[in-house]
């Protein structure tokens, strides 16, 4: 898990902004990251998949924004830790997973992902897969938290976070 | 070009063609279908129930990546009352004798022509009237 994260605006367009965060010692966002990750799978089924996921994004940038149900609910039923997904049924091949903050059809904050691999039902089942999450998560309760208490310039606006770019975050361990 | 339009590109420039076709298509009709639905007053559970499906696979057809088979367009379109996708034809042309066109018009009848029909006067001798060519 991250001791230091910083929010970066990706881009923004008419329909939503969408941000990532840069973790610890990287210089690179975790989105970036994903990225890297998807353009250097072999398998030409889960590259498909990753090229589709980004598509997805695309779309959404594009034409609809952030719209809850292009999204399925991952983590704590409290947070907004969500997948976008092209492939449901995990058991039967692997797939890929990538997980995002999702705080309004307009503000979409996108983490890491990777393989979910055949066979397990849960991401907590995956070390990656989990540790993409619980970034995300703690990511989440730093934000509002900050929010709720009026620091580094995030409101909280119908519980959505407002003003997160360029917000830094630290834990101590 | 707009930076916006640099960074649209620099992260999703390298996409396939094909993928990108693909997924515009699917996620085209998934929007089409919840905008029936949102126009119509149905909700998800009610369209499951409609077509004797769960919930949570009319859930997983929104999130636009599906990859719908016709069959399930025809029985999502009958069951909404409303077409999702319309392929486009092209128009027919129908030959109407002038004196047919004159007839129709002294006792006061019209054609019914099929949706999307080129309508062309012709005469007795079949030159087709261009002063008379409609749609």
């Amino acid at each position: 898990m991250w001791s230091n994260a910083k929010i970066k605006l990706i881009v923004r367009t008419k329909e939503m902004s969408l941000y990532s965060f840069v973790i610890d010692n990287n210089i690179k966002t975790e989105f970036e990251r994903f990225k890297e990750y998807g353009n250097s799978l072999s398998n030409p089924t889960l590259k498909n998949e990753f090229y589709k996921i980004m598509q997805l994004l695309r779309e959404m940038l594009n034409k609809t924004g952030a719209l809850e149900r292009l999204f399925r609910n991952e983590g704590k039923m409290k947070d907004h830790t969500c997948a976008v997904l092209t492939y449901y049924t995990g058991k039967k091949r692997d797939a890929i997973r990538l997980y995002c903050l999702r705080f309004s059809d307009n503000i979409l904050l996108v983490g890491n992902g990777g393989i979910k691999p055949k066979g397990i039902t849960t991401y907590q089942e995956d070390e990656r897969l989990n540790a993409c999450v619980e970034d995300l998560q703690l990511l989440d309760k730093k934000i509002f938290e900050a929010g709720f208490a009026g620091v580094g310039g995030i409101q909280i606006i119908n519980e959505i976070p407002i003003g997160i770019e360029g917000a830094e975050f630290s834990i101590d361990k | 070009m707009k930076d916006t339009d640099i960074i649209m590109n620099n992260l999703f420039g390298d996409i396939p063609a094909e993928v990108r076709a693909e997924v515009e298509l699917q996620f085209d009709v998934a929007t089409r279908i919840a905008e029936v639905l949102k126009a119509k007053g149905v909700s998800q559970k009610e369209l499951a129930e409609r077509l004797n499906k769960k919930e949570a696979e009319i859930s997983k057809w929104l999130t636009g990546t599906h990859n719908f088979t016709l069959k399930t367009l025809a029985l999502i379109s009958n069951a909404l009352g409303e077409k999702i996708v319309d392929v486009p034809r092209e128009p027919e042309i129908c030959f109407v004798p002038i004196e047919t066109y004159i007839d129709s018009k002294i006792n006061n009848y019209t054609f019914t022509l099929n949706r999307g029909s080129n309508f062309f006067l012709v005469d007795t001798f079949c030159n087709i009237s261009p002063n008379h060519v409609t749609s």
